[in-house]
């Protein structure tokens, strides 16, 4: 039991962004899904000791996360944990901010620790870009170099806040490798909306909305649900729950009653997220074409 | 650094104008092609590999901060050469009179044997020459490489070589000399003593 | 090309049994041929090439890691650790666009005392102590650190590293207060005289923030200050707070409140009440 969250609210001015969840996490890669707004970053904040729950306990690693100093610092020490937003300090260089970082999780010496920011920038595909100003990197390797300050040291708990942003589809791929590298010995949490990401990379996957944890379990079993409810069919009518015209000119139909014409289609991930999205939640999904009926 | 030096992608001219756009694995690519040669050569005027070491990370220090700056013409190698020599004179600089630049054990049987290649090489050239410097004593064999072969001007022969800049010219004088004398032929092959 | 060196002549050449006319002749083709030099790096014996790659280790260092700003490598030679002098260059230099702000708000000052009014010297010493002061204040939240979350999931000391970014945030505006003090003439001696003043006012908030709110403890000295000197000046002069018979008082607060804010700080307290 890496990560044990127990029945823990967050309320902001009266406000709750996350109500009574509850979750416990172990050894692999666990996607986090769900709509923005859904309660994903303030999770992961709560999780990092960024934050404290209004009420609820978080326990990472045996320790409390949000009890004494030694506690804390004793989750912070096994922690690496990759912010949605960074704003960069002026005139750092990407060997300069990881070392920054690197000083902040108590790598003192010099040595070893110029040799792991190395590391990290490596695992990355940054070595080339070491002396380069912050400002004048893309922003794809921007958030790479975000990823490699919170591998420092292998941590043994990763928390990822949309790692994929900003990347291309290569460098998907190559974050992808990396962390299923890692993720046999670390619990690793990745809170994303894009369903492919969830569906190439995590074991398991807990579906947020609105506060609230509306699936938790294997990714199989999501896709699952979904089984008997997805059609193809050549034209569109009403009664689908979500449906979008899909590359090959066919409409895609997910939920809702079954078309006349309809061929049953193989669910996917994301089908089976829309349809339990659909349900009650703010609509959100990378599919542009979708039409929320 | 046993990778081969020689990467058939990349010219000198483009990778040096990578490591001027901050491209640190372009510099270091220029680095195992030029490390080497670059170390051998200024270990032959100063024989001290500490000296000649800091100046090779001195050197490509120089290259990359001046990548910007090179103007694309001529060899890269030349280039560096001269950042080398450069930064070997200004960090003798100062200094106390360095362990002067070896006499070359010159292998006796190489000498008389003089392979094909070498034919070529020097035939061509100045055959008589070189064995006219041969003949030289070391002293006068090192102001001769500082001065006509490297270019160097008095002082900055008289850095390398830990020697007054008297000592110098009056080396430089005798050097010329004898080489007049030991040579039938008009001095101007040899550039810059005319 | 022509022809090339050939390998028995660069083995020569590296071992140093050629002589200097063909040294010469060696030299110059290198400079022309990539092959040839492949050829000398292949024939180098292993010393060489275990110095030429420590040349590179070194050389590698230089490139990656930034020089240090000139004040913090004056501190590396008086003790500061290199740790600490990493943290103390990312404060200083994320605190600049702070610096700026502070910068423009006492030249103001600094330009009032030029009046040579009483009221004016009385502003410029309102304003001098008062920068560091709330430029530590602004040391414990996000206008000086950009990356608060990052940063408070470090197992750091918190409380280490709020002092040091005090610090940092102090050392670049007291340079350049004192220096427009200077500057502008009608000032000099007033230039130094808010310094113990200042000193003593960032320790007390420093340790006043272990109990309450850093926001509130300089807000206190703020108006505190600021009440002491418009009296001072409407009953005797501005210079009053500062005279030389006071300056071992702000000396003496300021080790008070030192030794304090130690205890404290041993004590698992931290300013600002953030762990």
């Amino acid at each position: 039991m890496s990560v044990v969250v127990d029945s823990v609210t967050k309320t902001y001015r009266g406000v709750p962004a996350l109500a009574d969840v509850s979750m416990t996490l172990t050894q692999g890669v666990t996607g986090l899904l769900g709509p923005n707004g859904a309660g994903k970053t303030t999770l992961l904040k709560l999780l990092s000791t960024a934050l404290t729950p209004t009420s609820g306990a978080v326990h990472v690693l045996g320790h409390d996360a949000h009890g004494s100093l030694e506690e804390r610092t004793a989750v912070r020490r096994r922690l690496g944990y990759l912010p949605q937003e960074v704003s960069f300090p002026r005139g750092m260089t990407t060997f300069s901010f990881v070392d920054y970082i690197a000083v902040l999780k108590e790598c003192n010496d010099t040595t070893t620790r110029h040799d792991e920011v190395r590391r990290v920038l490596e695992l990355v595909g940054l070595s080339d870009s070491a002396t380069k100003k912050l400002r004048a990197l893309s922003g794809g390797q921007r958030r790479r170099v975000v990823l490699a300050q919170a591998l420092l040291g292998s941590p043994q708990l990763l928390i990822l806040d949309e790692p994929t942003t900003g990347l291309d589809p290569e460098q998907r791929a190559s974050l992808r490798s990396v962390l299923s590298g890692i993720g046999h010995r670390a619990t690793i949490l990745l809170a994303t909306h894009q369903t492919e990401d969830v569906a190439a990379l995590c074991d398991r996957v807990i579906v947020i909305a609105a506060g609230a944890v509306r699936f938790d379990g294997p990714v199989q079993a999501l896709v699952s649900s979904a089984r008997g409810k997805v059609w193809l069919c050549d034209t569109d009518h009403d009664g689908a729950q979500v449906s979008w015209r899909t590359g090959t000119g066919r409409y895609r139909r997910v939920g809702g009653s079954a078309p006349p014409d309809g061929e049953p289609a193989e669910p996917t991930l994301e089908d089976a997220y829309l349809l339990m999205l659909g349900s009650s939640a703010p609509f959100d999904t990378t599919n542009e074409n979708a039409v929320l009926r | 650094m046993g990778v081969s030096a020689v990467q058939t992608e990349a010219g000198d001219a483009e990778l040096l104008r990578a490591a001027g756009n901050g491209d640190e694995a372009a510099l270091r690519s220029l680095y195992d092609r030029h490390a080497a040669w670059l170390y051998v050569r200024l270990l032959r005027r100063c024989n001290d590999e500490d000296v000649v070491a800091d100046v090779l990370q001195d050197t490509f220090l120089g290259v990359w901060r001046g990548a910007r700056s090179w103007r694309g013409d001529g060899e890269v190698a030349a280039w560096i050469w001269g950042i080398g020599l450069r930064r070997l004179i200004s960090r003798l600089r100062g200094t106390r009179a360095p362990t002067p630049a070896r006499a070359d054990e010159v292998d006796s049987a190489a000498g008389n044997v003089v392979s094909a290649e070498e034919t070529v090489l020097l035939g061509v050239e100045h055959g008589d020459l070189a064995a006219a410097l041969g003949r030289l004593s070391p002293e006068l064999r090192a102001v001769v490489q500082a001065t006509v072969l490297d270019g160097l001007t008095t002082r900055e022969a008289a850095t390398l070589l830990g020697l007054p800049q008297g000592t110098v010219k009056g080396r430089v004088r005798r050097a010329k000399e004898l080489l007049r004398v030991e040579m039938a032929a008009p001095v101007r092959q040899l550039g810059g003593l005319g | 090309m022509k022809w090339h060196a050939g390998e028995e002549l660069i083995g020569r050449y590296v071992q140093g049994r050629l002589d200097l006319g063909r040294c010469a002749s060696v030299e110059a083709h290198l400079l022309a041929c990539a092959e040839c030099r492949a050829r000398l790096t292949a024939q180098v014996p292993p010393q060489v090439t275990d110095r030429v790659a420590g040349a590179w280790s070194g050389l590698r260092e230089v490139l990656d890691v930034p020089r240090l700003p000139a004040t913090v490598r004056a501190l590396r030679r008086v003790g500061l650790s290199p740790d600490a002098a990493v943290l103390l260059a990312a404060a200083r230099s994320m605190s600049t666009a702070w610096t700026l702000a502070t910068v423009l708000v006492l030249t103001f000052a600094a330009m009032a005392a030029f009046t040579g009014t009483d009221a004016g010297r009385a502003a410029y010493l309102i304003v001098a102590p008062l920068i560091p002061v709330a430029g530590v204040v602004a040391a414990f939240g996000p206008a000086t650190d950009p990356l608060t979350d990052l940063t408070r999931a470090t197992p750091f000391s918190a409380a280490r590293l709020v002092l040091i970014r005090a610090a940092g945030v102090a050392s670049t505006s007291i340079p350049l207060a004192v220096f427009i003090g200077i500057a502008l003439p009608g000032t000099q001696w007033l230039a130094f005289a808010w310094l113990a003043p200042a000193l003593a006012f960032v320790l007390i908030i420093l340790t006043a923030s272990t109990w309450i709110d850093p926001l509130v403890a300089g807000g206190v000295v703020g108006v505190g200050w600021s009440a002491v000197v418009a009296t001072a000046t409407r009953l005797e002069g501005p210079l009053v707070p500062v005279a030389g018979a006071v300056q071992p008082l702000y000396l003496g607060l300021a080790v008070a409140a030192g030794l304090v804010l130690a205890l404290r700080v041993r004590g698992s307290n931290s300013p600002g009440g953030i762990a």
